[in-house]
This record gives C-alpha cells, structure tokens and sequence, in this order.
C-alpha cells in the first residue's frame, strides 16, 4: 500500500470500525446471528468468540460477549436459526453446540478436522463436511449422525440455502444436493475454473451457486442446464502478475449482489447479473481469509489476518496480528445496477434481468421442476 | 513520442529456457517458480545449485536426467530397446541400470526383461507375474539414467547444469549471452505448452513422454504405437474431470467433445464454408443435425467468448444481442431445411461477423476455439483489476509480456488451511513457545509432504 506510514492505515485503509479483542491468531470464519447483531468469529487460538455489534447513530460499536474453546484450531461456524445457539467445528474433528450463555458440547465427530457447518433449519439438522471426505447429518439429540455421506474428496466449502446445497471438495468437484432427498447427489460436476476451490455460495433463489478459486477467480453457474447460457468466469483479486486466492463469497442479504474477498487483502462487491463491479475497496495489508454479512445487509464484517497463502515462511508469529472490521456498505456498493448500454447497441436482452432492485426473483424454479427428484418428501431418518 | 533508436532489444532472458522477459524481477520470479522449485515439496529457491542442495538435502535424492526408452523389438531371446536414437541389445536375463517406468502399466510378462536397480521396480514385475498385459513395439519401457549429475527443471537440453551460477540476467557465459543476442528471431514464449496446469507441473514425466514421441518418430516407428498409450498424457487431463459434462458445456471447453467443436469452428467464421454446408442441406432432415453443430459452435463462440471478462460490461450486451439472434436462427433453420440455404446462412454470417468484430475489440486474442468461459488458464492476458465499467478496448494495450503468472498460492493437492495444520503448534495441545513450533515445523511440513507424495493420484508420479 502506501509508504510505511501509521500500520493503523496499511490494515485498515477503509477506514472500518475495528472490533475489540480480536482474536490471538488468525481468524479462521466469521459468521452473523440471523436475529440479532452479534458476530461469532473462530480462530486458530483454538477460541469461538462472540461479540454484540451496537449501533449508536451512524457509528459502529463492539464488545466482547463470550467465548469459548476447543481443543485445536476451530474452523468454521454458523448460528441456529432461532439466533440462540453457535455451532462450530475444528481441527480437534469436533462438532460443537453452544448455547450462548451456557456451555458447549459435542454434538459429532468426524474422522479428521471438521471443515464446513451449516444449520438447516427447514430439517432441523446441522451438516457438517470435513477432511473425511464424508457430510454428516446431525439431529442435535443424538451423538450419532442421522446420516453420513460420502463426498468424493475432502470438504473444502459448503453453502445452503434450502433445499440446495452445493459442497466444493479437493480435486475441484462440486457436489450438489437437494435436501428433500439429501442422500442423492443432485448433480456432481467438476469445478468451471480450472484451479482448487476455495469457496463456494449458493444463490438466495437457489438458481446456481458461486464457486471461487484460488487462482482469483469466481465462477457463476447455474443448475439448470437451460440456464447454462448465463454460466460465466470472471477474474478478480489479481495485482500484475500475482493471483490472489478468492477467500471468501458472501451474498447481501436483501440486494443479492455478493461480496469476494481475497488474499490480496481486498474486498469487492460485485452484481452479477449485471455482470459489474460494484465497488473495489482499498487493499488491506494482510490477507482477508473470511468475511460476512449481518442479517439486513447493513454491516459487512471482515477479518485481516494471515491465510497461510503464502506459506508458513511468511508467517512471523511474533508480529501477526489477526482484525476484525466491520463495513457499513453503502447503498451504492451493495444495490444492484442496472446493465450499461453504451449507445448504438440495441439490446435484447433476453435475459436481462432489469437489475434495478437486484435479482428479479423467479418463482417455480425450473432446477426444482425439470429434474426428476422427489419434489416433496421427509427425511427418511435411518 | 516517436520511436527510439535503440529500443529495448536486450530484454532480460532466461538461461535455461530462452524466455524473455520485461523485466527482471519478473525472469528472477519465472527462475524461481519453473527452474528452482523443488519438485518434492515445491519450495522455491534461489538457484540451482541452491536446489539441488535442498533436494539432497532434505528429500534425499538426486535431481537426476531421464531419458525415454523405447521397446523396438522384443522376442523370448533378446530384447531391442532404443535410447532416443541409440539402439541397445539386451540379452534375456542381462541386466542394466534402467529404471522401468510403470505408469502405462504394460508389461509383458513373457517377453520383458528384468531390469534390476531399483527393487521396488523388480517386485513390482515379479508380483504381476499373474497379470496378463501386453507391452507393444514401439511403446515407451522405461527411463534410462543418463546423467546422475544434477538438472535444473523444464531446462534446454544443454543449459540443464546445475553447477552454473545464474540468478536472474548474472552469471551467464559470455558465449551464451553473445550468441542469444545473435539469433535475430528468437521465438518468443514457448507460449505452446504454456497452459499452465498445474498437475503438469509434476515432474519429468509428463514432459518427458511429450518429448519421447518426436525421437520415436524418427525410429519410423509411428505406426506401431499402442493407440492407448497416447492415452495417458491425453488422459492426464482426465482425472480433473472424471464426470461427464452436460452437453451444453462441452460445445466449447472439453476436450473429449473437442473434436466435434474443434471441427466446426473454424469453418464458422470462414464465408466460403457455407456453401458448401448449404449444398448438404437439401437432404430432408438430415441437415438440422448438420446445420446445428455449425449452429452450436456459431452461438458458442458468441455465447461464452464476451462473458468471462467481468468488469467489461459494454461488450455483453453484444453476445445477448447476438445469441437470440442466433438462437432464432437456428430454430428457424431447423424447419426451413432445404428451403433456403443461401438466405440462411448471409445473416447467419452477418451475425458472425458482428460477434466476431466485437470480438477483436473487445478481447485480448481470445480465440473462439480456446476461450470458453471457464478459465482458460493463466494465459489470458491482461490485469482484471481496474475501474467498474471499463471498455475492454483499452485493456489490450497493458500486456505483459509473457504471459505466465504466479499464482500466490499454488499448492493443487492441499489446501491453505491444510497446510497450516501441518505446524506442530496447532497439533499439539498445549501451545507453548513458537520457538517450538518454528523447531519442529519443518519436520511436521516434511511428514505431511511425505503423507502427500504417498498419497499423491497422479498415476504417473515416479516415486524414487
């Protein structure tokens, strides 16, 4: 960045309310409360905290909540939908429930660090993918899964929104599943972009899903092999000759324009159906390995710390220091625009979708009709 | 600004490839990311010599030159076997230092000759012994060990030493340096192979088997190769993608489809071609078979091609014009058939043309053959970062000028968060000191790079 002015600006050149305490080491994700503003972050000091984001006027204020530990680093973690409840998983291969303001137990067990967990609250189960190659189904009464499912390679992202849920795993598969039949693979492709996945988001309208690499790069692609016409790549978190891994995908709750944050330490807000750019923000002097959006799109939390991308011989224990940051987006950075029509071009535009408001939500999706799955059934729970 | 006399004509180059490049920090990160990497656990050193040491030292082997070898003949007597042009003589039971290369995995049991040096490799024979494969003329037996002495990776033939000294533009021979500078055409890039893939990175092997195929056809031996063996360096590509592809992506991108892609395409934008499809039209239904493919790759090109660009927003709306358009024109060829050829095909090809016109203004060469819009490797040209809506036309004008770059984080087979489990301070339970973990750490990174190799897919792999 610029010249070795205050490090307060070379971390933070958005200028974005820093959270307190953050953690020792690196943050691993970073996950909002569907409810409430509180902001659950896990990290490789082993430590789930939780934070209560405050508002007062136009500024942002955070204070430390709780926290609690597991045995080895903790990977990943997601919010009951009721807001009450934070499940994580780690490298101590655990599962974990926490009610907050209680203690937390040990739902499950993997066979290797736990990657990915999501709450499905339609199923009222927790999933959850790890180095195991396996999913696992989780009823929360039980020590044992209800169902386990064999991915074709380790887990390396996962993301629902009911009844899809789509699962990047090494070797650059994409497993995607219908959760009214979660023990059928819907689809198994192998990833658009040609280098490891690194993470991947489903569409809100359960359309497609988005996969990002490591090689900078963010796939758009859609299930339905009638819309495969609107599948595209597109390049981003790249500075000269240097690629940038794309970290982390997360759609804006209300706009469904999504946000990509890489080890460059950039993030960037983009509008796919427009196919634009919405706004670049500044980069930040360390990777940005996990970031999310709060329930109503109005706070964008992202972590500063480092994401090993570069190896352990770039990684100073002494000096790394792990941030967390809050963005309040503006409207401009997150709403949708309409596509630019530069004059003389007429456009037909037979799928536009006139991105004033965002995505023109479809009912009766076509990827849930046209393929021959059960439509409407119960979990079998074995 | 007018031209300059002396331009810029002592671009840096690199030694051991004749690549050129802009600058040298660029030649230096090109050294380190293609010549100085150790191949076992991908560390990038800063010379070769520095990687040699490295391989010794902590992988314990030798970085050593291999060579094809080629069955010519075999008979339960004697067993022919060609060195690149050499030929060899083997007597049945005679052994020599060759290491069998096991990856097409044919041997005749019969007929094969026991190759001794490495053990592993003569169990591996004598334990197939049930096994009933079949080795063919002509297809590659094994490597032979050349030189026991060092080799710099992906080197020419005669810059492969690691003994000399090179760190970017310093410590190249004067003979060297004075005769790169007098081939007036230096061709540029070996942008031939230069898709980078990273599991060609591997090693030797797959470079190698490239390589053996020219020597061989000097031998006369084409005819004889087993048609399977092309397989494997083809079928490297496959293990990334096991699944079958729905058809509407292998129009463009896959290789399997290829062929039907690859046909059609470059007819499409080809006039002339069209007639000559027309006159296969009149024969009833036939042709909507026919018309369609040229159709598929018609629309293709236009379809994926303006995509991939992201921040590049003028040019999409031209392929949304273009792709209805040929999307009704296909539907309407489909009933026409025999009707009218010739009225089909002119705005057919109008549309062609528009889309390819926009095409060469809007894209880096992204040719409609190679640029699906699934990421065509790091060979597209250009930054992507730049101002939201920006008219791809500039884009062109930056363009480094060699098209490799590096990714930040390269490792294929884990992940970063794999990688950082591998520290010893997060396994253990207590995490005391990092001086603890920066003691033990390399020995968790070797462990987990062993675990790796042990592990590794790629069929191909010589383990040694």
């Amino acid at each position: 960045m610029s010249a070795f002015g205050s490090t307060l600006a070379n971390t933070n050149p958005n200028r974005s309310t820093e959270v307190v305490h953050p953690p020792t080491d690196s943050v691993s994700s970073l996950c909002f409360s569907p409810k409430a503003n509180y902001l659950v972050a896990t990290s490789w000091d082993n430590q789930v905290r939780c934070w209560e984001m405050m508002r007062n006027g136009t500024n942002l204020a955070s204070a430390a909540k709780a926290a609690m530990s597991h045995d080895q680093p903790a990977l990943c973690s997601t919010w009951k939908d009721d807001g009450t409840t934070v499940f994580s998983g780690g490298c101590d291969k655990q599962v974990k429930m926490w009610p907050l303001g209680g203690n937390a137990v040990t739902v499950g067990t993997h066979d290797a660090p736990v990657k990915e967990v999501a709450w499905i609250p339609e199923m009222n189960m927790l999933v959850s993918g790890g180095w195991d190659k396996t999913l696992r189904y989780w009823d929360l009464r039980q020590q044992s899964p209800v169902h386990v499912q064999q991915l074709p390679d380790r887990c390396y992202a996962l993301s629902v929104r009911h009844p899809l849920m789509v699962v990047g795993t090494a070797d650059r598969n994409l497993v995607v599943y219908n959760l009214q039949n979660p023990q059928a693979e819907f689809k198994k492709i192998v990833s658009p972009l040609k280098y490891q996945t690194r993470c991947v988001a489903a569409f809100p309208d359960q359309q497609g899903f988005l996969v990002g690499s490591i090689e900078g790069r963010v796939g758009v692609h859609h299930l339905d092999d009638t819309q495969q016409s609107k599948n595209f790549t597109f390049k981003c978190h790249r500075e000269n000759t240097d690629i940038y891994s794309v970290n982390s995908l997360n759609f804006h709750p209300v706009h469904h324009t999504f946000a990509t944050a890489g080890s460059d330490g950039a993030f960037n807000f983009w509008d796919k159906d427009s196919k634009q750019r919405l706004k670049a923000m500044s980069r930040c002097s360390q990777p940005i390995p996990c970031s999310a959006f709060n329930n109503d799109g109005s706070i964008y939390a992202y972590a500063v710390c480092y994401d090993w991308s570069k190896g352990a011989e770039n990684h100073n224990p002494a000096t790394a220091k792990a941030y967390i940051y809050l963005h309040a987006p503006q409207e401009s950075e997150v709403k949708g625009k309409p596509r630019v029509n530069t004059g003389g071009r007429n456009t037909v535009s037979n799928n536009s979708t006139a991105a004033i408001d965002g995505i023109s939500e479809r009912p009766g999706e076509p990827w849930e009709t046209s393929i021959p799955i059960i439509m409407v059934g119960t979990l079998e729970t074995t | 600004m007018g031209k300059k006399k002396k331009r810029v004509e002592s671009k840096v180059w690199c030694y051991y490839c004749d690549r050129e490049f802009d600058d040298e920090k660029i030649l230096v990160q090109h050294q380190k990311a293609k010549h100085f990497k150790c191949h076992v656990c991908h560390k990038k050193l800063s010379t070769a010599g520095g990687m040699s040491i490295h391989v010794l030292q902590v992988h314990k082997e030798n970085v050593n030159k291999y060579v094809n070898v080629f069955l010519l003949h075999y008979s339960p007597v004697f067993c022919l076997y060609s060195i690149n042009s050499d030929c060899c003589c083997l007597a049945r039971g005679e052994k020599q230092a060759w290491h069998v290369l096991t990856y097409p995995h044919y041997v005749d049991f019969v007929n094969f000759n026991v190759f001794s040096v490495l053990e592993r490799v003569c169990v591996l024979i004598h334990s197939c012994s049930m096994s009933v494969l079949s080795i063919s003329i002509g297809s590659v037996v094994g490597f032979t060990l050349v030189s026991s002495s060092s080799v710099v990776p992906n080197a020419k033939a005669d810059r492969e030493s690691t003994d000399i000294e090179i760190y970017g533009m310093q410590g190249i021979p004067a003979d060297v340096l004075a005769a790169h500078y007098g081939d007036d055409d230096d061709d540029v890039p070996s942008k031939s192979a230069k898709v980078e893939i990273p599991s060609s990175q591997v090693g030797v092997v797959p470079g190698s088997l490239g390589v053996g195929y020219p020597p061989q056809s000097t031998l006369g031996m084409r005819p004889f190769y087993n048609p399977s063996l092309p397989v494997p360096p083809g079928g490297w590509q496959v293990p990334p993608r096991p699944q079958p592809w729905f058809p509407q992506y292998p129009a463009v991108s896959v290789p399997p489809p290829a062929p039907l892609g690859m046909v059609q395409q470059p007819l499409f934008p080809v006039q002339n071609v069209r007639p000559p499809i027309s006159s296969t039209v009149p024969p009833g239904l036939q042709p909507p078979v026919s018309i369609a493919p040229p159709g598929l790759p018609a629309s293709s090109p236009s379809l994926p091609v303006p995509q991939p660009l992201f921040p590049v927003v003028a040019n999409n709306n031209v392929p949304t014009q273009s792709s209805p358009f040929s999307a009704s024109m296909l539907s309407t060829s489909i009933p026409l058939g025999s009707a009218e050829p010739k009225s089909l095909i002119d705005p057919h090809t109008s549309n062609n043309i528009m889309a390819s016109s926009y095409h060469a203004s809007g894209f880096q060469g992204g040719t409609p053959v190679n640029s699906h819009s699934y990421a065509s490797g790091p060979n597209t040209a250009g930054p992507s970062i730049g101002p939201p809506p920006v008219i791809a036309n500039k884009a062109p004008a930056i363009q480094p000028a060699t098209n490799e770059v590096y990714l930040v984080w390269d490792d294929e087979a884990m992940s970063m968060e794999e990688r950082r489990m591998s520290l010893s301070k997060y396994q253990v339970h207590d995490e005391t000191s990092q001086l603890h973990g920066f003691i033990f750490q390399m020995r968790s990174i070797d462990a987990e790079i062993d675990r790796r190799i042990s592990g590794s897919r790629l069929a191909g792999r010589m383990a040694f």
